[in-house]
């Protein structure tokens, strides 16, 4: 730890900001600065045994430019800025995509590479203007929870490729990633339990026509190919008896342990949000009232990915 | 830590690029190494340039090793292995041609670049002429920006050799102070072998030899001289002395003089620097006679200047002469020395010394000098480059029948006529004359303005110049010859500059052309420990040695790095579109005048807003708006009227009506 404490690293602002500072970068000679270095040596042995100031003038003169290399690629990292942007939850086992984006400045950085510790790295040229510049860095799959991503590591090497500059940015943008689902199966109450009031347009089995767009309603029930023939937006009624909410229970919930159940229960709650019928949730660590719609859906698959942490 | 550039693809352009690049590269080594060597790398560039079509004509790892093995056999059999810098050269041709059959990944292409910048060094080391050096310097350009492109994503070459530059100069300032402050060793550290033919003066005189040396426009050295300059018949640059002859032949003689005879002047040197062209042997040249010998060199006896090495490079070496010289002692050895005459000579040759003896008082020698060289000059002597050739007695055909000669004609039948007379005579062969090069502070001595004239003892004056070619032909001190001339018409041509005002200009470029030649010669190839030492002791540092040039070393490139950071610190005021900055100024107009142009607006909303406050300058609103729509969100090549806009802009009245 006492290592991770004398480390320099950036940290990046609530807000996702951060400003590359000039003391945070970290500047080694990469694999062909080492062979550069020996390039050097040879040449001016050559140069020293031959009395020949020509090649003494060659030899100095890259010298030179390894030595201001030192300079320009601290610089092609200092004062970046660039907002962690976050990435958009995900289930288990799937890549995630974390969006940073970079802000221009008036000259260009070439070659900028992105890369969370256990990430595949991305490169960029960042070019010279006003503006930002957005990418997606791919994550490794992770298992449900919260999931604090390491550092982010910002890289360069131009412009010679003999010196390699990178910093770290501590960013804290946790990634949601949701319980892998599991195999299909049916949670009772699943096929009947309906209740005898139609209810006109609130139903959804049959479709009985069109009324106009009343903010709230569901994206899902918008009529989209009437809004591209540019007849605004409509939303379609479906006739058909009211649901009664579902109820997910954990207790019905097949599989021996705890995960085998969260992955059956994210299945669930996936079926009924694709049916469109209302359904809550309940666990042992509590419960999530009936309602439809992407943000209950979020919230169930929350509920799920925080089951078991602190966060619940 | 992984690298996302080295997994990149080749960038295929950037390849061909460098292939061309390296056959560019190692095209000048066709003069030095083997033909079969330069057929290997060049069929191996040509090999990976189709392999860029075809990769499946890269060769596998079996073949790629026979190869290897092939290509050490070579080096070793056409190769002489002892000249390590022949066979090294060799060695990085074939490897550098089995680096590109085996370029497979980028990193490869790393490695390649590097052994590009090192086959420029072997360049050097075979020929450091500066117009090699700027093709070289090119090369390295071009080799550095395919290297900043290997190290970003897209590659945008106009911009690459634009940053390139950029790195350049600003690697200029280290790269010069270190070049100025490393110590320069005196010797090689291990063997270096030399090899060269002689070139220029021979310390042997036949009739016609140096005839053939003046029919070269070659330099033979170039002088600067630190504060006075010799008048054109004190320009007389001394070289070997000749005391031997068989008649036709003059040779130094097989006892050279050790001990450097007494030497007496008014004390006043001429101080100057000379470098001189690579010429194979040992001896240097001086301004007669030399009084301050530079190092590493020693004065004979006959007060040549005789280097410790073989002059096989440029050299270039400061001495100081004095004009007035009088060359006193002549030991008993000395005068039978030069005496020596040859086993037959004519009696009509000494029916002639003899008359003129008669005729002169025997106490004063310089009378009889006198008298030869008005023969010289009252016959019908001719000063010639084609002096036809002499039969029989040589000697005598000359000064009676066929009178045509050039300097070593003159010089050596004068010398033999003042022997003859009891005058101890020798000649002395070396360079006479030279031009100065309007362009720049020094002098052209070439190989043209070889000369041989004699030296004669005299009691009390000591060893006495005589030229006798001044007696035939006295515009020669003054002139320079023109050999291109000279060769067509038999009769000689002097430099005369006349011709025209083309000519003119090619005789200005070329000139010039010698002055960068010389500059850089003194400040780059000819930079010695002593050239290192003087410019140190300009700043003061007397005798900087060991630690102290370290310590020199080390705070000056300190300062450099440093100057280089503060310059780079400088914001620079960029080429900005000047659009943005045209706009800025029509808002900051209309803040003025108080109408209100909040960043989210946009232009139409602005314009519309200010005509509504300026009724009157609605129209000029209008346009400004339509031609600023028009350029900043139209394609570039509607930019035309930016002219146009700017003049509306500032011609903007904003009156309240």
């Amino acid at each position: 730890m006492a290592l991770v404490d004398l480390m320099r690293v950036e940290q990046v602002s609530a807000s996702g900001r951060a400003e590359i500072g000039a003391r945070r970068i970290y500047i080694l000679p990469t694999r062909y600065g080492f062979i550069f270095a020996a390039l050097l040596f040879l040449m001016l042995l050559g140069s020293v045994n031959y009395a020949n100031n020509p090649a003494h003038l060659l030899t100095f003169l890259l010298a030179g430019l390894a030595s201001n290399a030192i300079y320009l690629t601290w610089r092609n990292l200092r004062g970046l800025r660039l907002v962690c942007k976050g990435a958009s939850p995900i289930f288990a086992d799937e890549h995630g995509r974390f969006i940073v984006e970079l802000e221009k400045s008036e000259s260009e950085r070439p070659a900028i590479q992105l890369m969370f510790e256990d990430s595949e790295p991305e490169l960029l040229d960042l070019r010279a203007g006003s503006g930002r510049f957005s990418r997606e860095l791919i994550l490794s799959p992770m298992p449900r929870g919260m999931q604090r991503l390491g550092r982010l590591v910002v890289t360069t090497q131009y412009p010679l490729g003999l010196l390699r500059a990178w910093c770290y940015l501590e960013c804290d943008r946790p990634v949601l990633v949701y319980p892998r689902p599991g195999e299909q199966w049916a949670p009772t109450g699943e096929e009947g339990e309906e209740t005898l009031d139609g209810d006109y347009g609130r139903g959804n089995e049959d479709f009985v026509g069109l009324r106009k767009y009343i903010a709230g309603d569901q994206p899902s029930q918008i009529d989209w190919k009437s809004y591209a023939r540019g007849r605004g937006l409509n939303t379609r009624m479906f006739s058909g008896q009211t649901s009664a909410p579902l109820w997910i229970d954990w207790q019905e919930a097949p599989g021996g342990d705890v995960e085998a159940k969260i992955s059956a229960l994210a299945r669930a709650v996936l079926d009924a949000d694709a049916r469109g019928r209302p359904y809550g949730l309940k666990t042992p660590e509590g419960t999530v009232p009936p309602a439809l719609g992407p943000v209950h859906r979020h919230h169930c698959l929350r509920h799920l990915a925080l089951f078991g942490s602190n966060h619940a | 830590m992984r690298d996302a550039l080295a997994r990149l693809p080749i960038p295929q352009r950037l390849l061909t690029a460098l292939l061309l690049l390296l056959g560019a590269l190692i095209a000048p080594h066709a003069a030095n190494l083997n033909p079969l060597i330069l057929v290997f790398f060049f069929s191996a560039m040509l090999w990976r340039l189709i392999a860029q079509r075809r990769p499946g004509i890269m060769p596998g790892r079996w073949l790629l090793m026979l190869l290897t093995m092939g290509a050490l056999v070579l080096v070793i059999f056409t190769t002489n292995v002892i000249d390590g810098r022949l066979a090294g050269t060799a060695l990085l041709a074939v490897m550098l041609g089995l680096k590109l059959l085996e370029l497979r990944a980028r990193r490869d292409i790393h490695v390649t670049i590097f052994l590009g910048y090192f086959l420029v060094l072997t360049q050097f080391l075979y020929d450091q002429s500066l117009w090699l050096a700027g093709y070289l310097f090119a090369g390295v350009v071009a080799l550095l920006s395919l290297q900043v492109g290997l190290n970003r994503v897209n590659i945008e070459l106009r911009l690459q050799l634009r940053n390139t530059l950029a790195m350049l100069v600003s690697a200029l300032p280290l790269a010069l102070v270190v070049f100025l402050l490393f110590p320069r060793l005196h010797g090689p550290l291990w063997g270096v072998s030399s090899s060269g033919a002689s070139t220029g003066i021979s310390e042997e005189m036949t009739l016609g030899n140096i005839g053939s040396l003046t029919r070269s426009n070659d330099i033979a050295f170039r002088v600067r001289f630190f504060d006075e300059t010799p008048d054109p018949d004190e320009r007389y640059w001394r070289g070997p002395v000749l005391w031997n002859t068989d008649g036709q032949r003059w040779s130094a003689g097989t006892h050279p003089l050790r001990s450097l005879p007494s030497v007496e002047g008014d004390g006043s040197a001429i101080k100057y620097e000379i470098t001189l062209e690579p010429t194979g042997s040992y001896w240097l040249f001086g301004l007669d006679v030399v009084i301050g010998k530079p190092p590493s060199s020693r004065l004979n006896g006959n007060f040549s200047l005789v280097g410790d090495q073989r002059v096989h490079r440029r050299l270039s070496y400061r001495a100081s002469s004095d004009p007035d010289y009088r060359l006193l002692a002549l030991s008993e050895f000395e005068r039978r020395m030069a005496l020596q005459l040859p086993q037959h000579v004519s009696s009509r040759v000494r029916a002639l010394v003899t008359e003129w003896q008669r005729q002169t008082n025997p106490d004063r020698p310089l009378e009889l000098v006198r008298k030869a060289l008005d023969y010289f000059s009252n016959q019908t002597f001719v000063y010639t480059l084609s002096p036809g050739t002499l039969e029989g007695d040589a000697m005598e055909q000359f000064l009676f029948e066929t009178r045509r000669g050039f300097c070593e004609h003159y010089a050596g039948s004068f010398a033999l006529l003042m022997r003859l007379a009891g005058i101890p005579s020798r000649v002395v062969v070396g360079y006479q004359g030279g031009e100065r090069n309007p362009h720049a502070d020094h002098w052209v001595v070439r190989q043209s303005d070889a000369h041989a004239w004699t030296e004669v003892w005299v009691p009390k004056l000591g060893w006495w110049r005589v030229d006798p070619t001044a007696a035939v032909a006295p515009e020669r001190i003054e002139q320079s010859i023109n050999p291109a001339l000279s060769q067509n018409a038999g009769q000689v041509v002097f430099r005369v500059d006349d011709d025209g005002m083309l000519g003119g200009l090619w005789r200005n470029a070329a000139w010039l052309a010698d002055a960068v030649d010389l500059g850089w010669h003194q400040w780059v190839v000819g930079f010695t420990a002593e050239r290192q030492n003087n410019l140190l002791q300009m700043f003061g540092l007397r005798n900087l040695k060991g630690l102290g040039l370290a310590i020199a070393l080390m705070i000056g490139s300190a300062l450099a790095i440093t100057l280089v950071y503060l310059i780079a610190q400088i914001p620079r005021s960029k080429a900005q579109d000047p659009l943005p900055a045209m706009w800025q100024r029509l808002l900051h107009k209309l803040q003025r005048a108080g109408v209100k142009a909040p960043p989210w607006h946009g232009p139409d909303t602005i314009c519309h807003v200010a005509a509504q406050a300026f009724p009157q300058a609605s129209d000029d609103l209008a346009a400004i708006n339509r031609l600023y729509v028009q350029m900043r969100y139209g394609r570039n090549e509607d930019r035309r009227q930016i002219a146009a806009l700017r003049k509306r802009i500032n011609r903007l009245r904003l009156k309240r009506g």
